[in-house]
């Protein structure tokens, strides 16, 4: 099994058997998972762009991270993919499927896939995808893709997270009350239209570059067909162009400093939790109990800075 | 932690209506479940369980080429240095299952098996586990 450091030393080669023991060590969240992440938060970070892709069901996420993912191995490139499934709330269980779209690309050693159940923690964005996302920096991968569940609330949280948020779209999916609708068409910076080689698909992108007109600031709007790979390197560039002028504007900055802050917080949330537990009595007024024991925290921190 | 079952099918065939049957049963009973989709070579399926970390992986195939490819893959799952449990379903007849057994595959279920008791083998394993 070896020790942490033999894990570390291995995720800085880029061997992917460490990788998945490094990520199956932080899903089961043990004492070992503890000396992991103060390791590997404890270096220097080095960045790889974080695209997050999302979209509604069935748009063509997977299989359009499928062909980018083929394209960038192609030129020799380490791609890493995330992709995120709703768990079913009665079972507690999951189809994890979007694997299935990428699969003729393995075997491939440049290539590493990992695919997580949405156990409805910070709508889809775990801390254990944060984390992730940090090991696949650190095992030295050149992009990382994190595709997450459907549309919904949950995706706000993704541009606070990814550098480049892509929205997938498709013909008839996208009509006009659903562009108008949810948040994230305000903060996606690149739409592709995929699924172009559908009958009337033109029709659907005229209606989104007729919305994304009202828009401040209208992001790209890349037309593709997955199916046939046709436009995937409109869609590399737009990620480029994205990625480039964010990190020299100094937004990126900030996205990774809202990452940190992110992490730092359910880190805490979590820590705490267990202590919060301990605390209550089942006598008291829970909203008074929580008052008091933040009072009692605050006071706790007061006089620890004061010493 | 729910467990991981990868449900993978080997081979040529392109029917996948019981592998998805399994997957779904199982999803039902509180598994996270990853499908391959169909023609899988056994190094796919074994980077598969590698990236997934799966406790379980559980092989279809109904083409009848499950003695050359359910071995296969076994061993290089196990080459990868994973453990997990290997169960093999499909159209297999009694003397290959017992075969298969000496070969490396931890479970054989002949054809007509209820996903119900790759559950049950699931749940047993499990316990003996700890
Ligand atoms: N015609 C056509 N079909 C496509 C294209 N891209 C994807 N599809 C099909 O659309 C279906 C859904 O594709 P996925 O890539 O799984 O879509 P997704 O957005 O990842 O789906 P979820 O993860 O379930 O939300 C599949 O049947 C694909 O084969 C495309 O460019 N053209
Ligand atoms: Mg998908």
């Amino acid at each position: 099994m070896g020790t942490i450091e033999d894990l570390i030393n291995g995720l800085k080669a880029g061997s992917q058997w460490h990788l998945a023991r490094a990520i199956n060590i932080i899903e089961k969240d043990g004492p070992e998972s503890e000396l992991l992440l103060s390791r590997i938060y404890g270096e220097v970070e080095k960045f790889s762009p974080l695209i997050g892709i999302t979209g509604f069901g069935g748009a063509g996420k997977s299989s359009l991270v499928g062909v980018v993912a083929e394209y960038l191995l192609d030129r020799g490139k380490k791609v890493g993919v995330l992709a995120v499934d709703p768990t079913s709330p009665r079972s507690g269980g999951s189809i994890l499927g979007d694997r299935i779209r990428l699969q003729h690309l393995f075997p491939n050693e440049n290539l590493f896939f990992r695919s997580y159940a949405n156990k409805g923690a910070f709508g889809g964005l775990s801390p254990v995808l944060m984390e992730s996302v940090r090991l696949l920096e650190f095992a030295g991968f050149d992009y990382i893709f994190l595709e997450t569940v459907g549309i919904g609330q949950s995706e706000v949280d993704i541009s606070s997270f990814a550098d480049v948020v892509v929205l997938v779209l498709s013909p008839g999916l996208g009509d006009e009350i659903q562009f108008l609708k949810g948040g994230i068409m305000e903060l996606a910076d690149v739409f592709v239209m995929n699924k172009m080689d559908m009958p009337n698909a033109n029709i659907s992108l005229a209606a989104l570059e007729a919305y994304a007109r009202l828009l401040d600031e209208p992001p790209p709007i890349i037309p593709t067909s997955a199916l046939l790979k046709e436009n995937v390197v409109g869609v590399v560039e737009a990620i480029e162009r994205v990625y480039t002028h964010k990190a020299e504007s100094g937004v990126l900055d900030k996205v990774r400093q809202s990452r940190r802050e992110v992490l730092y917080v359910s880190w805490v949330e979590k820590m705490l939790k267990e202590v919060i537990a301990e605390q209550y009595r089942p006598d008291e007024v829970p909203y008074r109990a929580a008052a008091d024991l933040v009072k009692k925290i605050r006071r706790c921190l007061r006089e620890a800075e004061s010493h | 932690m729910s467990l991981k079952v990868i449900v993978a099918k080997p081979g040529l065939d392109g029917h996948d209506r019981q592998a998805k049957i399994i997957a779904r049963t199982l999803k039902d009973h509180g598994y996270d479940v990853v499908y391959t989709g169909i023609r899988q070579t056994p190094s796919q399926i074994a980077q598969t369980a590698l990236q997934e970390s799966a406790d379980v992986v559980i092989l279809n195939c109904l083409s009848g080429a499950h003695m050359e490819l359910f071995p296969e893959t076994a061993r290089r799952v196990r080459e990868l240095g994973l453990a997990p449990l290997i169960i093999g379903t499909g159209v297999i007849p009694d003397d290959d299952a017992e075969e298969l057994v000496k070969m490396g595959i931890d479970i054989v279920f002949g054809p007509g098996t209820s996903p119900l008791r790759v559950i049950e083998a699931i749940k047993t394993w499990e316990q003996s586990r700890i």
